[in-house]
């Protein structure tokens, strides 16, 4: 990943900084995937061999996929691993190359402004969760605050948006050049 | 607006969206946001839709599948047990016409067991079994057919990520969709080897003469275990009820990547690059799920797939018909879309309807994971074959090649999925119903 980082060193500075940020949240997503595992393989064993679950995995599963998934989402989609059926997109590039960079540039802004709009619909829920101290969990037993798992989706969907503009940026350079 | 309209132009408009080639979790998710606001009138609502879904529709429980079984997946592909299955498959079916090509097909079988990405088979055995099988002698449009053929037992065989995706869809039991998946995943099999064992009789000259193990084949036997220890692992745990899918998945993924070290296989790097590609599917899949879920709800909302079910019931087609048509539709999509993004787009509008008709579910999904998975192999967009022609691009192998080698496979797949349709024991057996 360091290769990655220092080979957009030609590019923009937002474009560096974008990267340094999403490599970052990458690898706390990555390194929460291994925990993961060993936390349920953990369990499992304490279950089965001591007869002593570890309490609240259930819950932390739950929302580790949350933080997981949108920690993860925007350099998922730098790295152009978000899903879309392109075939078609590729055909029309082959033969007219402006309008396929055209039709591209249009599907990373409608990205990017559901992004934001993502970011904007979670927020109040971030503030409301804050502010009222939601918990999950089972009183006694195991709880968690539910608040920083809905910024990590704030804070992911922001991120995205970013990718989103960035490429987008990158389409309307080449579409000029072109 | 007439809300069931709005439903309508969505739909278009998603299909719109994702030919144009948008990301499908933003088409779907966008359209879906702008029908919620047309049929209400308020955008308001419109937002809490898309809020909630972002909120609540992947943080359960049963999420934690998606990345232990494609690490899993992913770590079984790096470790070299796929070649290590066909290496000791092979062996035993040298002296058999066409031997080698039933090889590649059991050790799919075997290896799919293993892991839930037909993209990850098909690459593997691509390297593999495709060199093994020209050099002796078996037509070449043959020995990729084979291998893209039988990469989709990937996905049908338990683990599989589209099963897991339509059980998260549908809201129904990973674990019987998995071992729903049995049934169908050997019969495709079996199919195939008839197919090839019957080509080796009536053409002999397609294939290699009968011949020994060539030189340097060094692959000890034992090296199979693992990979059947981890198949009975994963699936008896689930079968016998010891662990849950997550679980499953956890212990597994463990197992192989614990395995990969110990062979010396995965090195620090390789598993860190293994990690991230694991947090990269995860994230696109999952990311889907929530746009199929602003999506389904919307559809809830307009009233479509209610009126879809009034029509297809009032039409009389009953059970057996519905299904033709809806595996035809889907064999339609899959020339062009990926398999996901039928499955999202068509199974909310149509798990209603098989409900009403009685129609068990697991038999539906496997229905519905076969006849999406006909279109990896079909044109002019089929993804397994796009893997092997990228796999072996050095060997000068035209696109249309893989396209007409992996012809008979897609038919004999077409084949299964009707057998499917009106037997639907070969799903539904292994879980007594």
């Amino acid at each position: 990943m360091t290769q990655d980082i220092t080979r957009v060193g030609a590019r923009g500075r937002l474009d560096q900084v974008a990267d340094v940020v999403m490599g970052t949240a990458n690898v706390v997503a990555t390194l929460w995937i291994l925990w993961l595992m060993v936390l349920i393989v953990a369990d499992v064993l304490g279950r089965e061999t001591l007869g002593r679950p570890i309490a609240g995995v259930p819950e932390m599963v739950k929302y580790s996929i949350v933080g997981i998934v949108f920690l993860q989402i925007a350099h998922t989609h730098r790295k152009g691993e978000m899903i879309r059926s392109d075939g078609i997109l590729g055909m029309v590039r082959r033969r007219w190359p402006t309008a396929g960079l055209t039709l591209d540039l249009i599907a990373q802004l409608c990205g990017a402004a559901f992004a934001l709009t993502l970011a904007w619909a979670v927020w109040p829920k971030v503030v409301r969760a804050y502010e009222r101290g939601e918990m999950e969990g089972v009183q006694g037993h195991f709880t968690l605050p539910v608040w920083p798992f809905l910024f990590l989706i704030v804070l992911g969907s922001i991120l995205l948006a970013l990718s989103f503009l960035l490429t987008a940026a990158t389409c309307f350079k080449e579409h000029r050049n072109a | 607006m007439d809300p069931i309209t709005v439903g309508y132009l969505s739909l278009v408009a998603i299909g719109i969206a994702i030919y144009a080639g948008l990301h499908v979790a933003i088409a779907l998710a966008g359209v879906s946001l702008f029908g919620v606001w047309a049929i209400t009138g308020k955008l308001k609502l419109a937002m809490n839709f898309v809020a909630l879904a972002a909120t609540d529709s992947i943080a359960d429980y049963t999420f934690g599948v998606v990345p232990l079984f494609v690490l899993m997946g992913l770590a079984v592909s790096e470790s070299g047990m796929g070649r290590d299955t066909f290496a000791v498959i092979s062996r035993g079916l040298r002296r058999w016409r066409g031997g080698l090509g039933v090889a590649t097909v059991l050790s799919n079988a075997v290896f799919a067991a293993i892991t839930g990405i037909s993209i990850a088979s098909a690459a593997v055995f691509s390297k593999v079994a495709v060199p093994e099988m020209v050099r002796a002698g078996t037509k070449r449009s043959i020995a990729v057919g084979v291998v893209a053929g039988s990469s989709v037992l990937g996905m049908l065989i338990p683990p599989s990520l589209l099963l897991i995706l339509f059980a998260i869809l549908t809201d129904s039991s990973i674990g019987d969709l998995f071992i729903g998946g049995v049934g169908p995943g050997l019969l495709l099999a079996g199919a195939y080897i008839l197919y090839l064992s019957g080509l080796g009789v009536a053409r002999p000259q397609y294939f290699e003469g009968i011949n020994p193990a060539e030189e340097g084949d060094r692959t000890p036997t034992w090296t199979i275990l693992p990979v059947l220890g981890l198949a009975t692992l994963v699936l008896s745990g689930i079968y016998l009820g010891f662990f849950t899918p997550t679980e499953a998945g956890a212990v597994g993924a463990a197992a192989a990547v614990i395995i990969g070290i110990v062979l010396r296989r995965i090195g620090a790097r390789a598993a860190w690059r293994i990690a991230v590609q694991t947090g990269h599917i995860t994230a696109a899949v999952c990311f889907l799920i929530i746009g199929a879920s602003i999506y389904s709800r919307m559809l809830a909302f307009s009233g479509l797939p209610a009126s879809i079910t009034e029509a297809a019931i009032g039409s009389g087609i009953g059970p057996v018909g519905f299904l033709m048509l809806f595996a035809g539709l889907l064999v339609l999509l899959g020339t062009v879309l990926d398999s996901s993004s039928i499955m999202l787009v068509t199974v909310p509008l149509a798990y209603p309807v098989t409900q009403q008709m009685g129609i068990d579910i697991v038999h539906f999904g496997l229905i519905t994971v076969l006849a999406v998975e006909v279109g990896l192999l079909t044109p002019p967009l089929g993804l397994s074959v796009f893997v092997v022609h990228a796999t072996l691009k050095d060997t000068g192998i035209t696109l249309g090649e893989v396209f007409r080698g992996a012809a008979p496979f897609a038919l004999i797949m077409t084949l299964t999925l009707v057998a499917l349709i009106l037997i639907p024991q070969i799903a539904t057996g292994l879980l007594g119903r």
